[in-house]
């Protein structure tokens, strides 16, 4: 069997690592926009190889993929799906693992997920503004108190601005900080992407734990995969700016130490829905990975932070240990509308944490970050049972050099995420920028410390949507204006 | 130096000066003074002066502009010189601020500091190579031109300091939990005894400073007893369950019969609060203040002391006449709040009896770290018999805890305190005797 994967990064590396162990024998061909050397290594040893092209280039692409003439096509990230690669694909007639451009609509436009979550009046949706207009989003955005503030269009998983405004004596430096940075969005942002009217999305801010929640669909069937919590926050102690994540933990089981079964269920409830209401307003049949990233608020409980028409990065670097099922038989189910028969097999005496080591100046200077050289040595790595993949690295001349992302993710799992964790820490110093570049990881991920403070905050959130829900505010949010009257918003 | 607030953007489009403003505020129960750093990655700009004054026009920090900074307030009997330093070579700037005692000057560290990064050190290797030999029982707080922002607490560990964070744009220093919470941010940590955190934009990492030999580690208990605020959390510790449970541990070692109890107004509540819960009694709201709160013991004017103490403790009679009341206090130091307090019930309100009941031991030397203790000839307890001292507050009784009580109460917390102004001797070392 020949399979082919789309893509250049950490994720990919953990999608062709899995696959490269199925009984099917995989010869695996990855299809990159540059030499990522873990992604080589596993496509080489299963016989493949790998070959570099403009992957968000549909047509050279298709190129490629023909050369190979695979049996089955994964596409990992978003944009080739935003840029019509799995159309382009599906067209030829491949069997292809991966949202087409309309589907994929559910990630790549926050206005159009939205919008489809309020129509249909499904569970877990926060009120928000779109705007095309610029000079409105920025009067809009002035005035528009506890807020996020986030690109209309995903990119890349940057731009979002969190900026919680509880204090009324900080307000006026807050609101100046909304307004320039909406400018230096539109402007430095969305200014690269034509492909959409709206620029910007004001949604109301919650708080409460994230996680994610990855689904197989075969537009039939939703499988849902075991729980996983990313890291945001670049440093330890939850400081720090945005990034697209540095590290994850998941388990024990489908459940996070502080999500519990009536949560998850719920929050598989809000994906299934949301996959039924697409399909029928886009016209097409969903054949790839939905995932939600949810927050526990206390406003609702579960609840849509975004969709993501692919699986997240590093979260899906957690199921190497801990699936223990055979991804690409799943895979080959889903592109043939099986999905139904499949049942999934978990590891439940394991859990697994995921760490990202980052070069300095990741995520916001990635131009300092770019061009260090890289040493990994992977042999210590396996000595202490953790797995290496690469990220942001590229192989030039033999030698690896830094992209300015994510260098590599380390991987581990274990009974305990206390050891899982500092089992991982041990294994960054293996490494390393060889000309002294500082790199940069989270000590913190998975700590018991970390772990209990997360507990704490979904039992505060809890209480909180538990007597919402008990007062019959989970539909509805009161205000009152004095002297004016009341005003009753519907969340029905 | 009494308090310090650190504040790192980590966007440059943010201004902090108005966090720092509130930040100060939030630090004043540690000081009246203040003197505040910004850096735009350019420069720095520093502006000090009376909180006060900052209080009344509270838009003179918006003179300075900048997206990191660091800032801290300081008391009349301590001095800024000795405290606060400043310095510029060939357009690079650094500025340190510390609070509590450092061996050595400041300025001595500050030089050192600028001699190695002229060498090519980076800021964090400068700083672990001098700060490792400079001995003493402080926090500090290091900024510079580069946008970049040093907090650490020395290895005795007797001065706190804390960490949190406001979403994804700041990071945030201060002494005291409070002030992270008066921002926006949420506590994520307390500093350890001997820990650097080094903050800027692109990067953040903790570290240890090595040190040589064993050291104990050991946090002030007048930060419970009295300095910190009651909604503080210091070490993970709640201020307020610590002053509840001495309230409660003075109450079962009380051997008079009383009608009401009165706590003096603010520290003392918490106590009076335990005491009163004990003692099956009434606590009251006895004492109503006038204008601006005033944290007498820190004053160091004598005259100020007296105004600040009558300003805030005017009595109300119905709680008093005719009664025989417990006045609960957290410390007694010169005696001069208890001493003024008593002859206005007894002379004035016909109070029947004054039981003076004290939340901390017997205050016997002044602090060698800096504490705002004051010297030994000044301290009640350090100079009058027990017997002595009721009779020169006019009270009819006085009730103190033991050393061995509030240690006790710690420990099983796991908390290991400095009682050195209580028995006498310097529990940890690199203090001035």
């Amino acid at each position: 069997m020949k399979v082919v994967v789309v893509g250049d990064g950490g994720r990919e590396n953990a999608i062709a690592l899995m696959l490269s162990r199925s009984s099917l024998e995989p010869k695996i061909y990855v299809i990159s926009s540059h030499v990522n050397p873990g992604l080589k290594k596993v496509a080489e040893r299963s016989g493949g190889k790998l070959i570099t092209c403009d992957i968000l280039n549909r047509k050279e692409v298709k190129v490629r993929v023909d050369e190979v003439s695979p049996d089955v096509v994964v596409i990992g990230p978003e944009e080739p799906q935003f840029h019509g690669v799995s159309d382009e694909l599906r067209g030829c007639g491949y069997a292809v693992f991966g949202a087409s451009s309309k589907l994929a609509e559910i990630e790549k436009s926050k206005v159009f997920m939205r919008e489809l979550m309020w129509r249909y009046r499904i569970p877990g949706r926060l009120a928000y503004k779109a705007f095309t207009d610029v000079s409105q989003a920025i009067e809009y955005v002035g005035n528009a108190g506890d807020v996020v503030i986030k690109p209309a269009r995903q990119a890349g998983g940057k731009g979002v601005k969190v900026i919680a405004d509880l204090q009324a004596y900080l307000s006026d430096v807050k609101s100046r900080v909304r307004v320039d940075y909406t400018r230096k969005l539109i402007s430095d942002v969305m200014s690269h992407y034509v492909d959409i009217d709206y620029k910007l999305l004001v949604e109301e801010r919650v708080e409460g734990v994230e996680y994610t929640l990855m689904c197989i669909t075969d537009g039939y069937t939703l499988l849902p995969l075991p729980l996983v919590q990313d890291h945001p926050h670049a440093f330890d102690n939850d400081l720090g700016p945005e990034t697209g994540g540095m590290g994850s933990i998941q388990g024990p089981g489908y459940l996070l130490p502080f999500i519990n079964e009536g949560e998850f269920r719920e929050s598989v409830d809000i994906v299934e829905r949301v996959l039924k209401v697409l399909q029928e307003v886009v016209g097409e049949r969903y054949v790839g990975v939905l995932s939600g990233q949810m927050m526990l608020t206390s406003l609702l409980g579960p609840t849509v932070i975004e969709f993501y028409s692919r699986f997240g990065d590093p979260e899906v670097s957690n199921y190497i240990y801990t699936l223990d099922t055979d991804l690409l038989e799943v895979i080959d189910r889903a592109v043939s509308g099986r999905l139904a028969s499949v049942k999934l097999r978990v590891r439940e005496d394991l859990v697994s944490v995921v760490k990202a080591v980052c070069p300095r100046g990741y995520p916001n200077n990635r131009k300092v970050a770019k061009g260090h050289p890289v040493v990994v040595d992977e042999k210590s790595i396996r000595n202490y049972g953790c797995e290496v993949l690469y990220a942001g690295v590229e192989l030039i001349n033999g030698s690896m050099y830094t992209t300015g992302s994510r260098i590599v993710e380390l991987v581990c799992a274990g009974e305990d995420f206390d050891e899982v964790s500092k089992r991982v820490n041990k294994c960054v110093e293996f490494v390393k920028c060889v000309d002294g570049w500082d790199t940069f990881y989270r000590r913190d991920i998975g700590t018991k410390d970390l772990i209990m403070r997360r507990v704490m905050t979904a039992d505060i959130v809890r209480n909180a949507y538990t007597y919402r829900r008990g007062k019959g505010l989970s539909t509805i949010k009161v205000d009152w204006i004095p002297g004016k009257g009341v005003i009753t918003y519907d969340y029905s | 130096m009494g308090g310090l607030v650190g504040i790192v953007a980590f966007d440059e489009l943010w201004n902090v000066s108005k966090f720092m403003y509130y930040g100060l505020l939030a630090s004043h129960n540690r000081g009246d003074n203040y003197v505040v750093v910004l850096s735009n990655g350019r420069n720095l700009k520093s502006v000090g002066g009376d909180i006060t004054h900052l209080l009344l026009n509270k838009d003179s920090l918006d003179l300075l502009e900048g997206y990191v900074g660091i800032g801290g307030v300081y008391s009349q009997v301590d001095r800024l010189e000795g405290k606060y330093t400043y310095l510029s070579d060939n357009g690079y700037e650094l500025s340190l601020l510390v609070d509590g005692y450092v061996d050595g000057s400041v300025l001595d560290i500050g030089r050192r500091l600028l001699k190695l990064v002229n060498l090519g050190y980076k800021l964090v290797e400068a700083f672990v190579e001098v700060i490792k030999g400079v001995r003493g029982v402080y926090s500090l707080l290091l900024i510079n031109n580069k946008s970049e922002v040093i907090a650490y607490r020395s290895v005795p560990g007797l001065t706190p300091l804390h960490l949190g964070g406001y979403g994804f744009d700041l990071a945030l220093i201060a002494t005291e939990s409070v002030p992270i919470n008066i921002l926006g941010g949420e506590l994520r940590s307390a500093v350890k005894p001997g820990e650097y955190v080094y903050i800027s934009p692109d990067l953040v990492t903790v570290g240890e400073v090595p040190t040589d030999g064993v050291v104990n580690h050991a946090i002030c208990t007048f930060e419970y007893i009295y300095m910190a605020r009651h909604d503080s959390v210091l070490d993970g510790i709640d201020v307020y369950s610590i002053r509840k449970s001495l309230g409660e541990e003075l109450g079962r070692r009380f051997e008079y019969d009383v009608d009401v109890v009165v706590g003096v107004p603010e520290t003392a509540i918490p106590y009076a609060l335990g005491f009163a819960k004990v003692l099956g009694k009434d606590l009251e709201y006895g004492f109503i203040s006038t204008g601006v709160k005033v944290r007498t013991a820190i004053k160091g004017d004598p005259l100020e002391r007296l105004i600040g103490i009558q300003l805030k403790l005017n009595p109300v009679r119905y709680v008093f006449s005719g009664r025989r009341v417990a006045i609960v206090d957290d410390s007694l130091v010169r005696g001069l709040t208890v001493k003024s307090v008593i002859q206005i019930l007894r002379n004035k309100l016909g109070v029947k009896e004054v039981h003076v009941v004290i939340g901390s031991p017997k205050l016997i030397t002044n602090c060698p770290y800096g504490k705002e203790i004051p010297p030994k000839d000044e301290l009640l307890t350090a100079n009058l018999s027990d017997e002595l001292a009721v009779k020169y507050v006019e009270a009819d009784s006085i009730t103190w805890l033991s050393v061995d009580e509030v240690s006790k109460l710690f420990s099983s917390s796991g908390m290991n305190l400095c009682t050195g102004c209580f028995l006498g001797g310097c529990l940890v070392r690199g203090g001035r005797s």
